[in-house]
């Protein structure tokens, strides 16, 4: 059980997909306005990544490593329109406000990056772990933001006046202000890790990830073959 | 070991094709379960936006007419005889739509109007869905030409006058039928 709650907490911080990894980051800079928008789409996109990691720990050893890649985007695409068509049905508005960002998650390097680096490797139940906590890992990261972006840039919160009208910063609201403080989130949870004397080593390079690399190379090559 | 044929070109294949099978399968019962609901809300909420462009409106009979002549998405007349509403759609900006519900009292006066500019730039174009905006269409009758349109949202605010228009050209017509 210990070792599941470690690849439960990786995905919140050590791992997190948004800070550390900085996957997924179009959607959490264009949702994270407003707070109930950032919380409906981090749950959507938990569910899709749950699902789609299950799935694709259990197919596994069926799935030949040469159509790997078609296979997890085919599963991937069916549990965002799953997604998509019942809360059109059940939940309109939070469809409305996610936008054309619902039907991303199927792009979202967050599900296919876990796919490939995880779930094709692991038993299913350290899958739904795993997807589990990189999914409330972006869940946190989108609230958050959002919470800032809403409280200072719009005056409200979850949809509640607090800051009297006139008295908004209003560049948080824009593209801008978001990439403010997604830097701003990153060297917080960065500057925190260094301080609990866990040194942080970007992982910019190869470090086996070869989801995030669109180069081939012998240790691919190798990989691949096996 | 050496791979076989078999391993090697079919059976990709074959795993491919069996998962799409399945979730074809899987997402055809989940749209046969919630295209219903879908559609029951989508109807809903034309009930809705039809109610509060008109006032004191309750139901309404759809009016049978040559929508596409008339260059209208839909009329409809309130049951009770308080008036009409008529729904257009004209491109705004960047290929998009704008939708217009305009509600027409008896006297062909435009009495309430919705518009839907979600297509349009936010903060730009959206203004000609703007409160402020739309009440310069309240009262008037006839045509739209009239209005002015927003300097900077021309496209936008152009796609609002034209569905008015259209929606009050529909009315004449017809009203003049009856």
């Amino acid at each position: 059980m210990k070792d599941k709650l470690k690849i439960l907490l990786n995905g919140m911080f050590k791992e997190n997909p948004v800070l550390i990894l900085a996957l997924g980051c179009c959607s959490v800079l264009a949702v994270s306005v407003s707070v109930s928008g950032g919380f409906g789409m981090g749950v959507a996109l938990t569910f899709v990544l749950v699902c789609s990691n299950v799935v694709i720990s259990l197919l596994r050893n069926i799935i030949p490593s040469k159509v790997r890649i078609p296979c997890y985007i085919v599963v991937i695409a069916t549990f965002v329109t799953l997604v998509e068509m019942l809360m059109e049905a059940y939940l309109k508005s939070l469809y409305d406000s996610l936008g054309v960002f619902l039907s991303l998650i199927v792009v979202n390097c967050i599900v296919l990056g876990r796919a490939e680096m995880f779930a094709s490797k692991h038993s299913v139940a350290d899958s739904f772990f795993d997807g589990l906590g990189m999914g409330i890992g972006y869940t946190m990261v989108i609230v958050g933001m959002s919470a800032v972006r809403e409280l200072f840039g719009s005056g409200t919160l979850l949809g509640f006046r607090i800051i009297p009208e006139g008295y908004q910063l209003g560049i948080l609201t824009q593209a801008p202000g978001g990439f403010f403080l997604f830097g701003c989130a990153m060297a917080i949870l960065v500057a925190a890790m260094a301080k609990r004397g866990k040194k942080f080593e970007p992982k910019m390079g190869c470090d086996g990830n070869c989801a995030a690399c669109h180069s081939s190379c012998d240790d691919r090559k190798e990989a691949e073959a096996k | 070991m050496t791979k076989t044929a078999f391993q090697e070109y079919i059976k990709p294949i074959v795993v491919l094709v069996v998962i799409c099978l399945v979730v074809s399968a899987l997402l055809a019962l989940t749209n046969a379960l919630t295209a219903p609901v879908i559609e029951k809300n989508a109807q809903e909420e034309a009930r809705r936006i039809r109610q509060s462009v008109l006032p004191d409106s309750k139901d309404f009979e759809e009016i049978d007419c040559d929508t596409e002549a008339l260059d209208i998405d839909s009329a409809y007349r309130e049951t009770n005889g308080k008036g009409y509403v008529v729904t257009s759609s004209h491109v705004g900006y960047g290929g998009g739509e704008v939708t217009v519900t305009v509600g027409i009292d008896n006297d062909g006066k435009v009495v309430g109007i919705s518009a839907d500019v979600s297509s349009q730039t936010k903060g730009i174009g959206s203004r000609a869905g703007e409160r402020s905006y739309l009440n310069k269409y309240m009262g008037i009758s006839g045509t739209a030409e009239g209005v002015d349109t927003i300097a900077t949202a021309t496209r936008s605010s152009s796609a609002v006058r034209q569905s008015v228009t259209a929606a009050l050209n529909a009315f004449n017509t017809i009203k003049g039928g009856n």
